[in-house]
């Protein structure tokens, strides 16, 4: 069957989907709200999700379009949420599940977008922490990427800005106990998840016409391997009739990675 | 009787002289409702050692007064062009370490903007910032304390008070009572947190064509009010335009090659005036961004 990777990504996405979810995305957000609303019309119809920026809750937009706050993300929404709505969801935990990245990745699922090197001798600055915070305040914390590299994926990362699995001490006294961090990182090759005893990354399956030595090579880190990796599983002729009903300018048909 | 004052001004007499070292906060969300006309003022009037306070994802507008040397100090939580990726001359400035940086975050610039706005001393968050890197980059900010109520740590964030706002909106009147078509965003918020609050509007209306049940702000709040027809171009001014995309794309390209200041000279001083700019970019090419109604 004929599909891209981001097609894949959707799909893969779509199902980390639960139907209680309250999800929210930020920026670069094309695959995640396809994902979303993916999910609405298959297995989670009382699924809500937040896209950030605009504001738009249960946004039903005619296309998938490249900047976050666009005002035409509001279109079939169902409410428009300001910030101070969104700071509340976020700090109180009514979030089930948010979508985060960042500049940097390491093995236990920390997030960097401040910048590379040393903080006072930064090679290359970030836009900035923005929401990432929130890694320890959600229920779960999907890390989605468009890229994967070992400059992306590094054993430590030069910043904190989002907190991973690191620090088990830390997370029992600063952590609300329903916050669950990373669950699951998804990008352009692999998706990985944190389902080993120290919380390290492991690898859970490789997209078609990748394999686990390539992906391993483009892992600043060893990623843990605890049996047979799978395939990822592409879409369904079911789903990916849908993704192209959701994504009426083709935004997911052009090649990513 | 004495006759009700209006608040419409030039953008110039709006703006008055800004001192050195001003805390300058702007309105609007990435590429969405950024309060331009006002911004390419403060740079026409060579504002200068400015001290940022942006909302918490932002970029065009620091970019800009960044490349125009106007800044020296950012409040950074998130400042980048959102899918056109990093702010180039923001991110050369940094590291190069010829502007200074407080390192916080969206939940530092919000609350710290509601507690100015309610006159409250600080605000305490759940602390999960402990779990960051910001409190040992940004002690100022993030204060780990005890909850007086508990006894369990929280963070404690200290107010942020602007000494100047702009916002820009699609209506307003002359009394400064306005309407986003957009819906609230946070204007609310930083307009009470600020000492002075500007406002630019893209049409000047009576009071009564504003419905007060959906007015985004009462003109109590407001100093000035400008009349700026496409007052956020190039960014998209909700329920009125889309983004210049275009037009971003050129800035993108001038500021990773470190040539802003041609830019600059195109599009923010060489102009006589924002009408001058608009007739330079064109009625056709302008009118071609509009959302229809």
């Amino acid at each position: 069957m004929d599909f891209t990777n981001a097609e894949l990504m959707a799909t893969a996405i779509s199902k980390e989907i639960r139907d209680d979810d309250f999800a929210g995305v930020g920026t670069s957000a094309q695959i995640p709200i396809c994902a979303m609303r993916l999910a609405q019309r298959t297995h989670a119809p009382n699924l809500w999700f937040l896209y950030g920026g605009s504001g738009a809750i249960n946004s039903k937009a005619t296309a998938l379009v490249e900047m976050a706050a666009d005002f035409r993300n509001l279109e079939g929404a169902e409410y428009r949420a300001p910030i101070s709505d969104v700071l509340d969801f976020e700090l109180s935990g009514r979030f089930t599940l948010l979508f985060l990245g960042g500049m940097q990745v390491d093995q236990y699922g920390n997030m960097n977008m401040v910048g590379i090197g040393p903080y006072e001798k930064q090679i290359a600055r970030g836009p900035g922490t923005v929401g990432l915070a929130f890694n320890a305040c959600v229920q779960r914390v999907l890390i989605y990427l468009g890229h994967h590299n070992p400059r992306l994926f590094v054993k430590k990362v030069d910043f904190i800005s989002g907190r991973g699995h690191s620090g088990p001490e830390e997370l029992a006294k600063y952590r609300p106990a329903w916050a669950k961090g990373p669950v699951c990182v998804v990008t352009p090759l692999a998706m990985m998840d944190f389902e080993t005893p120290d919380r390290r990354m492991r690898l859970r399956s490789v997209h078609p016409g990748h394999t686990v030595d390539e992906v391993q090579s483009k892992t600043g880190f060893e990623l843990a391997i605890t049996g047979p990796v799978p395939e990822t599983e592409p879409p369904s002729a079911e789903q990916l009739r849908i993704i192209r009903e959701i994504d009426t300018s083709g935004v997911l048909r052009r090649p990513v990675g | 009787m004495q006759a009700r004052t209006s608040k419409l001004k030039s953008a110039a007499e709006a703006l008055g002289a800004i001192p050195r070292g001003a805390k300058v906060i702007a309105g609007g969300v990435h590429l969405s409702n950024t309060p331009m006309a006002l911004v390419r003022e403060l740079l026409r009037q060579k504002a200068a050692d400015l001290e940022i306070i942006p909302t918490p994802a932002t970029g065009l507008w620091v970019d800009l007064l960044v490349a125009a040397g106007a800044v020296a100090k950012i409040h950074v939580s998130y400042i980048g062009l959102e899918f056109f990726g990093l702010a180039p001359n923001f991110r050369r400035a940094v590291e190069a370490k010829s502007i200074s940086i407080v390192e916080t975050d969206e939940p530092g610039i919000f609350h710290g903007l509601r507690a100015a706005a309610s006159g409250l001393p600080f605000v305490a968050l759940p602390p999960i910032h402990m779990l960051t890197d910001l409190p040992r980059v940004s002690p100022n900010v993030y204060k780990e304390i005890e909850d007086p109520f508990t006894g369990k740590p929280v963070v404690a964030i200290p107010p942020l008070r602007p000494d100047l706002c702009l916002i820009h909106v699609a209506k307003a009147d002359i009394y400064g009572n306005c309407l986003s078509l957009g819906g609230r965003h946070m204007e609310d918020v930083i307009a009470k947190a600020s000492k002075r609050v500007i406002l630019s509007a893209e049409e000047i209306v009576e009071t009564k064509d504003l419905d007060p049940r959906y007015t985004t702000l009462p003109g109590l709040l407001i100093e000035s009010v400008v009349h700026a027809p496409f007052g956020t171009w190039p960014a998209a001014c909700p329920g009125v335009y889309d983004h210049d995309r275009e037009h971003l794309v050129e800035y993108n390209e001038l500021a990773k090659k470190n040539r802003t200041g041609e830019y600059l000279e195109r599009w923010v001083y060489g102009p006589k005036s924002e009408a001058d700019m608009l007739k330079q970019i064109g009625e056709a090419r302008l009118n071609g961004l509009r959302i229809a109604a």
